[in-house]
């Protein structure tokens, strides 16, 4: 850890510790604000543009529901990529090893960080799917939830930055790998559209997740591949 | 007394049970209840595809779904203006009851649930639920009976609330729901606006899933609302 790390790291707490609202309201942000603000995203693509039953996969509608699906697939992944990484790593948040104070915390390891890996993944995805100006914003939220995640004390910036890079590479390998997603992407909204009573229950259970930290897919994935992800 | 030995029985079968499996059931669910909420609310044949003698359309069933809701606010709201009204002690503070919990977590427990009564508002929902499925299915609504009679067994045993305000509010949910589902006819007209769900989702379905979060977790929005305006007047 590079010195440079720790006195940011613990500038940026003594500021925001001076107050306990801002620091509680810190903490949120960080650990379930940035993932359900994702999820409202993806809910706003989910049902934006015009439906056309006849044409379910190349209406409008249609496309922005590949689009939405994919988003959220991507930052799952690398999301999870992320935490398996960490795990093995098993380097602490530093407000274990560092700080006075302690935030619950459920992860085995911060490096790389989990929360850049989501959001950078899903920065790509609406700057190169959609439009650049979206992705901008969605960097520049990024830039400041980064600076409330170290203030907190959840991460070093070392993690953080890790952590941007593996959503970055996943977003990379996916932008190779598109054509053989999509005919599963497709399958998946035929079938929303012919059982929906089914798929939204499970798509809102996914969704609901989000204000878990994704506790509860982090937990399927550590039963389906017999690996540790959080604690 | 009869609801005395009621709660004995039951905190000695859930005891046996394992007190701490069970304790923590509520947040499962508002999460179930939602779930099945958003089943109902996509459930349906759209329009002119329900063609069918045993099928309903989508738009039928959000507005039973939405006549359920309304019914489920309608009776919390009833409940909270009483709850000056109800028992000063809950049975936690009456009757001596085992709370094998670890120390931190039972201290807690203890601090909740003993002192003055509160409405059992997920028995509210879940009795509307009850009179919502036996608008689709008699099944549906005979599984609903089953699991509400389980969810007042283990309160009960929990010593969370008294037998009686657990069967009036079930009973008031129930109630209220079936009122409103049977004069839905009357109200359709008022519903209509949920057809602007199939022109702007993009812009109702995202507040939707944040109200769904705060169901999930048993309304923790709601109930800091209500104690804001409680303060205020």
């Amino acid at each position: 850890m590079s010195t440079f790390d720790i006195t940011l790291l613990v500038e940026l707490n003594r500021w925001l510790a001076e107050s306990d609202a801002a620091y509680e309201m810190a903490y949120f942000a960080v650990q379930y604000a940035v993932y359900v603000a994702a999820m409202l995203i993806i809910i706003v693509l989910w049902f934006s543009g015009k439906d056309d039953p006849d044409n379910v996969i190349h209406s409008p509608r249609g496309v922005h529901r590949q689009r939405a699906i994919f988003f959220l697939l991507l930052s799952l992944t690398s999301l999870l990529i992320a935490r398996g990484l960490a795990a093995s790593s098993g380097r602490m948040a530093p407000a274990l090893d560092v700080l006075a104070r302690s935030p619950e915390t459920i992860l085995l390891g911060t490096y790389p960080a989990d929360i850049t890996a989501f959001w950078m993944a899903f920065v790509l995805g609406l700057a190169i799917y959609y439009h650049p100006a979206p992705g901008v914003l969605a960097a520049l939220v990024g830039v400041v939830i980064s600076g409330l995640a170290i203030a907190t004390g959840l991460y070093y910036p070392l993690d953080l930055v890790a952590g941007g890079a593996v959503g970055a590479i996943v977003f990379s390998a996916t932008w190779w790998l598109r054509r053989w997603l999509r005919l599963p992407i497709r399958m998946i909204i035929l079938g929303v559209r012919n059982y929906s009573s089914i798929f939204y229950p499970f798509g809102t259970l996914i969704m609901l997740d989000s204000t878990q930290q994704f506790l509860g897919v982090s937990r399927f994935i550590e039963w389906l591949f017999r690996i540790s992800l959080v604690r | 007394m009869i609801p005395h030995d009621w709660i004995l029985w039951a905190n000695e079968l859930i005891l046996e049970l394992g007190f701490q499996q069970v304790a923590g059931w509520q947040d499962s669910f508002w999460l179930l209840a939602g779930l099945l909420l958003v089943g109902l609310w996509f459930s349906g044949e759209k329009g002119a595809l329900a063609t069918r003698s045993n099928s309903y359309t989508r738009f039928d069933s959000r507005v039973r779904i939405s006549m359920t809701i309304l019914a489920f606010a309608a009776a919390s709201i009833l409940w909270f203006s009483l709850q000056g009204q109800l028992p000063s002690e809950s049975p936690l503070d009456v009757i001596s009851l085992e709370v094998r919990l670890p120390p931190q977590e039972r201290a807690q427990w203890v601090a909740t649930y003993s002192g003055q009564e509160s409405p059992a508002y997920f028995l509210l929902l879940a009795g509307a639920l009850t009179a919502l499925l036996a608008t689709y299915r008699r099944r549906g609504a005979f599984l609903a009976l089953i699991l509400s009679a389980g969810a007042v067994f283990l309160t009960t045993g929990l010593g969370q609330h008294w037998p009686f305000i657990l069967l009036l509010c079930w009973l008031t949910g129930l109630l209220f729901a079936a009122f409103l589902l049977l004069i839905q006819t009357a109200l359709k007209n008022l519903f209509t606006p949920l057809l602007t769900l199939n022109i702007q989702p993009a812009r109702i379905y995202p507040f939707l899933f944040l109200i769904l979060i705060d169901l999930t977790y048993g309304f923790p929005l709601m109930a800091w609302l209500s104690q804001q305006i409680r303060e205020v007047f």
